[in-house]
């Protein structure tokens, strides 16, 4: 099982928003990470088939989904970025009409209706109207409904927006189960989210993909690259100058650890850091908030 | 069926579809209150004071004072009833309007027979101006002659209004053949009736706009339509089933509302009177052999047939508009459209373009009501055509283009 892109283009009047895409995803878990505006969720439309390509094609197992038409929809599950939804709807309602468009039975429907609310606990909230749930809540049920069919290409744009932290780890779970000889790709610009359980990744920037591959292949790319030092409180603006600053933390009242990311040492004392996802996601998008915990 | 029965239950939860749907009722409930409340019948006491009777109490005050008349209107009938006019009206110098009439004698022996007189001066109009005809100038050999003096009056109308369209007028008189003679007439009768059921056709038809036209547009807004898109049944099924569901709530809105409105108004007016025929109480020339009854029946019909149209043209529009907002104005701008072509653009293209327009056969005076009744019709090159026999099909056509052009619209959307 694979699903091909092939030369896919997105053009608008002033913007190409997805530019000669090419991608084979394999099964497993794939990260498409990149900053907002990059083309995710451009490319992530596309693969679903909900919005037309300007040029080029997505392929699985070699036939265009656009011939595959009902028959590739029915082994797809998506959740988009905003997950819009009919505001009459409760939880129940909802997960109820979305499995009737999927084509799953009555039984089936109850099945599986009943199965992920206690997977994603959401049991106590099913007769509740959406609207009024919470953020994460919302974002499980968006994620519920993508998992009725039991889909064997299941696409997730920005899934772990708004859920806790709890809420995270237990969809991680989920998702690596989940994905035995599936197709799962997730778009976020929140690394740690695929850091871990990602098989592969993919990062997108000005709408094309500029490296691929698994995450021990990507954050080699890191290696020499990341530092860590400690300094005073006070030359921390000027480090900024200096260097990509990826990450803060106070030690004592005056002194402060700091990672940065260079291609050589700046700071005397600076001590070489193992390299994480993440700080490729730094590199290569820098004006990127890095983390600053507890700076004052 | 799952998906029709869980989409039904859907758009039936929907708060603004609950309250349209309330206010479609109540405001049925009014208009068909609204011609008894209309309904006045001065008479005078056995102590001489002068009583108006309101609503019901006077329809059937009317309706008693007019029992005699009742039955096939016969040129003995219609002569009787003229001398009965002249010889009361001769009775004082300004005649009918004479202010020392007693009303009384007005009540007795002129109201009832009014509307006898209103189709004779209506026939015997002059043939070059149009003018009705004074009562008191027609002769009893007039009254006679009321039925041949029928064509004769369609002649000479369609001569004045269709000079340049011979079609027009040999189609006129092709109807008119048909319309069978003498006419009949059932006291409880009263215009009023048929034009607030033509409202109530109109009313419920910009409600059903108000229901559908956020039913696509309103997806695409709150991108819920995303996910339903990438299911198996989320393109074409899913849009047939949302036109199915629409078409089914509004056609149980449409029998809910014309049920109440026809058994109000024919209970409290009387089922009977649905035996008269339109052309004793409209017009002595409409074209048609109806009776009240298949007068309504027919505004019934077509009203349908126009509701529909509008459903599946505001239904395509919503599925090419991206906001809610964006096919509310489009949905209720079309649907109001003809009522201003009618009255601001009167020329024979404005005239095709209010008829074929999805939502043509209903308005204000522009609807199929006054179409049916009215002798209007539209050219193209050498040929004239009816207006209502324009409205029906080109309704009807369109419903199913409309139908069909939505379901592909809605497959082909892309973000």
């Amino acid at each position: 099982m694979e699903l091909k892109i092939e030369h896919l283009t997105k053009k608008y009047k002033d913007k190409t928003a997805a530019d000669d895409v090419n991608l084979t995803i394999t099964p497993g878990i794939w990260g498409l990470l990149g900053a907002n505006g990059a083309g995710k969720t451009t490319l992530m439309r596309m693969i679903a088939g909900i919005m037309r390509p300007t040029s080029g094609c997505v392929k699985f197992d070699g036939v265009n989904i656009e011939s595959l038409g009902g028959a590739y929809r029915d082994i797809f599950g998506y959740l988009p970025q905003e997950f819009g939804f009919y505001p009459e709807f409760t939880v129940q309602d909802y997960l109820e009409y979305v499995a009737a468009l999927k084509g799953l039975t009555k039984k089936n429907t109850r099945d599986k209706i009943e199965e992920l609310l206690t997977r994603l606990t959401l049991e106590d909230v099913r007769r509740k109207k959406i609207v009024k749930l919470s953020g994460g809540m919302k974002r499980r049920v968006g994620i519920a409904q993508a998992l009725l069919n039991e889909p064997e290409v299941l696409i997730l744009d920005e899934p772990t927006s708004g859920l806790d932290p709890g809420e995270r780890v237990r969809f991680r779970n989920l998702l690596s189960e989940f994905a035995q000889n599936r197709i799962v790709l997730i778009s976020t610009h929140i690394v740690p989210d695929v850091e871990y359980i990602a098989f592969r990744n993919a990062i997108m920037k000005d709408g094309g993909i500029v490296s691929e591959g698994t995450t021990e292949e990507l954050v080699g790319i890191m290696e020499g690259k990341v530092w860590s030092t400690e300094m005073p409180q006070c030359d921390v603006h000027k480090a900024e100058q200096k260097a990509k600053v990826v990450n803060l933390r106070n030690i004592s009242g005056s002194v402060v650890f700091v990672r940065y990311l260079s291609e050589e040492k700046i700071f005397p004392d600076s001590i070489e850091e193992q390299p994480r996802l993440e700080d490729l996601y730094l590199w290569l998008f820098p004006q990127e908030e890095a983390g600053k915990e507890g700076v004052r | 069926m799952r998906l029709l029965w869980l989409e039904l239950k859907r758009v039936l939860k929907t708060r603004y579809v609950q309250f349209v749907l309330v206010a479609v009722i109540g405001l049925t409930g009014l208009l068909s209150y609204a011609p008894i409340s209309f309904a006045r019948y001065t008479y005078e006491d056995s102590n001489g004071k002068e009583i108006t009777a309101k609503g019901l109490d006077a329809i059937r005050l009317e309706k008693q004072s007019q029992k005699a008349y009742s039955g096939t209107i016969t040129p003995e009938r219609i002569a009787q009833a003229l001398k009965q006019y002249q010889d009361c009206s001769s009775k004082y110098e300004n005649g009918v309007y004479d202010e020392n009439m007693p009303v009384s004698e007005y009540t007795e022996k002129i109201a009832p027979i009014s509307i006898f007189m209103r189709r004779m001066t209506e026939v015997y109009a002059d043939p070059v101006t149009g003018m009705g005809a004074d009562v008191m100038d027609l002769t009893e050999e007039d009254a006679m002659g009321f039925y041949e003096q029928c064509r004769q009056h369609l002649t000479d109308l369609m001569n004045m209004e269709q000079k340049k369209h011979p079609e027009a007028r040999e189609k006129a008189a092709a109807m008119y053949d048909k319309v069978e003679m003498p006419f009949s007439y059932y006291p409880g009768v009263d215009s009023n009736n048929i034009d607030y059921l033509g409202m109530v056709v109109f009313l419920m038809t910009v409600l059903s706009v108000v229901i559908t036209a956020p039913i696509f547009s309103g997806e695409y807004q709150t991108e819920s339509d995303q996910i339903l898109r990438c299911t198996r049944h989320g393109r074409r099924r899913l849009a047939i089933t949302k036109l199915a569901a629409s078409v089914l709530i509004m056609t149980a809105m449409y029998i809910v509302c014309i049920a109440i409105y026809m058994i109000v108004i024919n209970t409290a007016f009387g089922w009977e009177a649905r035996q008269a025929d339109i052309q004793f109480l409209f017009s002595a020339v409409s074209f048609l052999p109806m009776t009240i009854g298949t007068l309504q029946n027919a505004v019934i019909a077509a009203g349908y047939l126009t509701m529909l149209a509008t459903i599946f043209f505001t239904l395509f529009l919503s599925s090419r508009c991206r906001s809610a907002a964006a096919s509310y104005l489009a949905g209720i701008g079309f649907c109001i459209l003809p009522v201003f072509i009618a009255n601001f653009m009167g020329n024979n293209i404005g005239e095709w373009i209010r008829c074929i327009l999805p939502s043509g056969g209903t308005g204000l005076n522009n609807s199929f009501l006054y179409a049916l009744l009215d002798t209007g019709f539209v050219y193209f090159g050498n040929h004239a055509f009816w207006i209502p026999y324009v409205m029906i099909p080109a309704e009807a056509i369109g419903a199913a283009v409309f139908m069909i052009w939505t379901v592909r619209s809605y497959c082909r959307y892309s973000q």
